[in-house]
């Protein structure tokens, strides 16, 4: 009955109603007023963090603070009209209040100047060395709002950094604000350390190190720091990738003479061997069903992306179109791919419909390498060159928005984005 | 501006059709017109019935007649005498009556054919009319849909969708306007189901704020059309 009434009612509207069926899509003009400390002593800016973060997403500009004609921290203090003449869409006030010991309460609003209304009202608080959680908070609770996707600023990067230091080469493994801010160094040696992955509860890192003179995979809590050697095979031990529920770990081994895909449980520590072929199989990665893995060979000829029945071990080619994919990074959808793509003899980082097989180029510099897709699946981060530095840069998934993260000492690598950690 | 020239152009048409009819009226039919729409059917019943009804009196007295002839000769002269100048004024008492009959008659076919033409000349008024309504209330489309059309350009132009946006969602939104053009209220008749969707339709309806061309609108149109307009938002031209 309440079908029929729909059917009826959006029938009788398709006469009356003008239809409008094309937009002209354009970033969202949004100002971030600073917010009010009331005598806290803080060394962030949290209008300045919230502000960047937006902006990095490429689906919001701002208004530079020099234009504001005001600075309110509260919905009641703000003349709509001034704000509208700047073009503004959206406004972000907000105020913070001491409530204990090295304890701070921020009230936040959004307010939509276009509709003259406040969206929403929000609290937050936390210690002073919490200032950027905050901030990252405030980004995701806006991003969300207008944008209708989880706000990714909260999460968290891995990633390799290679410096030369006194004329040998130090190999660090750093965790870092998905902005890049707040480094954390995990682990620091003077042999190569490869492909960290993110345990799904965004607590523990898988990775390949060097450091007893073969390659071998270690665990490691972020908060304890403790470490657990996984695998102490001869040949390769590599490209490990955490189940989504936790317990069991995809890896690469070649122990057997050739590198094939193993599954290591880790409640068990037992291991068991997945693919079978002469051809090189590696670089697994889960499905978010935990059923299937995707991986790389090249038993084709040339490396194309694998699919992968963990049951069955029934495997199925997924990729035809250039002689060059790997490297595959499965967005939240379980249907995007983000893989290394090589087209007339160029590597770019492109996405890859696994529902269409519509495959878009995403960059264009020579030397991208490692795509890693963000929980939200709104952007990817790689690795590339800047001069002659491997640096970090973000990609949207549409291609429509990129960036650079903030330069840091020496070579990196590897990033690894982590999932959503609350 | 072309709509409002041609709009003008239709109104005289219209005022000119009008002025004809009117003047036509005025010149040919006029004293008649209010009679005529009172009493026809009535007065011709009536007349219809008095005709028969004095035939039978004037011949009545001539089958009583051949009784009396038997009584004399001189009765009978006298009688044929003054037979003959009773028949003779019977006859031109006869000739009075049909002559009066006769101009009745006319009188009555004249008025009947005078009925007749008004009873056309109404008919083609009112199906006149009838076809003015009918171009009035398509011109009133024509002037309608060229408004709509601004409209949805307008909001096309401010329409910015969230990331979140498919193809295949709508969300239905009813603008209240003022007659400045002005708009003072949109509310979600449908949502697609998607927050930020819904927003962003929203949106597009403040962001065109006003659209000052309905200032141009005649108010009746405005009333019935404008003051609230029902919006479908879906998204075609998007890749997912």
């Amino acid at each position: 009955m309440a079908l029929l009434f729909l059917v009826l009612s959006s029938s009788a509207w398709s006469e009356l109603v003008i239809r409008v069926t094309q937009g002209n899509d354009q970033p969202t003009i949004i100002a971030v007023a600073p917010i009010a400390l009331n005598g806290i002593q803080i060394k962030e800016d949290i209008g300045s963090i919230v502000e960047a973060d937006l902006k990095r997403s490429g689906l919001f500009s701002a208004i530079p603070r020099r234009d504001m004609l005001a600075f309110p921290s509260v919905a009641s203090d703000v003349y709509y009209r001034d704000w509208r003449m700047l073009g503004t869409e959206y406004l972000v006030v907000g105020a913070m209040i001491p409530i204990g010991e090295d304890r701070y309460q921020l009230d936040f609003s959004l307010l939509n100047v276009t509709a003259q209304k406040t969206e929403f009202n929000h609290r937050v608080s936390g210690s002073k060395t919490q200032m950027r959680d905050l901030a990252h908070l405030i980004s995701d609770k806006i991003y969300q709002e207008i944008t209708g996707i989880r706000g990714a600023f909260s999460t968290r990067l891995a990633y390799v950094t290679a410096n030369r230091e006194k004329g040998k080469y130090v190999y660090r493994l750093n965790v870092s604000d998905a902005d890049g801010a707040r480094e954390k160094l995990m682990l620091e040696s003077p042999e190569p350390i490869m492909s960290p992955s993110w345990a799904p509860n965004g607590k523990e890192l898988a990775y390949v190190s060097f450091e007893t003179g073969r390659p071998a995979i270690f665990r490691q809590n972020l908060v304890t720091a403790t470490r657990q050697q996984l695998t102490n095979f001869t040949g390769l031990n590599g490209a490990p990738s955490w189940s989504p529920d936790g317990t069991k770990m995809a890896l690469v081994l070649s122990k057997d003479g050739n590198p094939e895909i193993y599954m290591l449980d880790l409640a068990s520590n037992k291991f068991t061997r997945l693919t079978r072929h002469f051809a090189i199989d590696t670089e697994p990665t889960w499905m978010p069903d935990g059923k299937h893995l995707l991986f790389t060979s090249d038993r084709g000829g040339t490396p194309q992306i694998y699919k992968l029945n963990i049951a069955s071990k029934a495997t199925e080619r997924l990729t035809f179109r250039g002689n060059y994919n790997a490297r595959a990074s499965l967005a939240p959808d379980g249907r995007t791919l983000a893989l290394i793509h090589r087209s007339s003899d160029t590597f770019h980082v492109a996405s890859f419909d696994l529902v269409t097989g519509r495959m878009i180029e995403l960059t264009q510099t020579r030397l991208d390498e490692s795509p890693t897709v963000a929980p939200n699946g709104a952007m990817l981060m790689y690795a590339t060159k800047q001069g002659d530095r491997g640096v970090l840069a973000a990609v949207s998934l549409d291609a429509g928005v990129r960036y650079v993260l903030p330069a840091k000492s020496g070579d990196v690598r590897e990033p690894a984005w982590s999932p959503f950690l609350r | 501006m072309s709509n409002f020239l041609s709009y003008a152009s239709a109104i005289l048409v219209s005022i000119a059709v009008h002025v004809l009819v009117v003047g036509a009226l005025l010149v040919n039919w006029q004293p008649e017109s209010k009679r005529v729409m009172i009493q026809p059917q009535f007065i011709e019943a009536k007349l219809v019935e008095l005709a028969p009804k004095k035939k039978p009196v004037v011949k009545k007295p001539a089958a009583k007649k051949p009784a009396k002839p038997k009584v004399d000769q001189a009765k009978k002269k006298r009688e044929a005498d003054r037979r003959r100048a009773a028949e003779k004024k019977k006859a031109a008492a006869l000739k009075a009556k049909k002559d009066k009959e006769l101009k009745a008659k006319e009188l009555e076919e004249k008025r009947l054919a005078e009925l007749e033409r008004q009873r056309v000349a109404t008919e083609f008024a009112e199906t006149l009319e009838q076809e003015q309504a009918q171009l009035n209330a398509q011109e009133e489309d024509r002037i309608a849909n060229s408004f709509r059309q601004l409209i949805q350009q307008r909001l096309s132009e401010n329409w910015s969708r969230p990331p979140s946006a498919r193809r295949d969602m709508e969300a239905v939104i009813r603008i209240r306007l003022v007659p400045t053009g002005r708009v003072v209220g949109v509310t979600i008749l449908q949502s697609s189901g998607d927050i930020a969707f819904d927003r962003s339709v929203e949106q597009a309806a403040f962001k065109a704020e006003q659209f000052v061309e309905l200032q141009k609108m005649d108010a009746g149109l405005f009333e019935r059309r404008f003051r609230q307009v029902d919006v479908a938002f879906s998204p075609q031209d998007l890749r997912l």
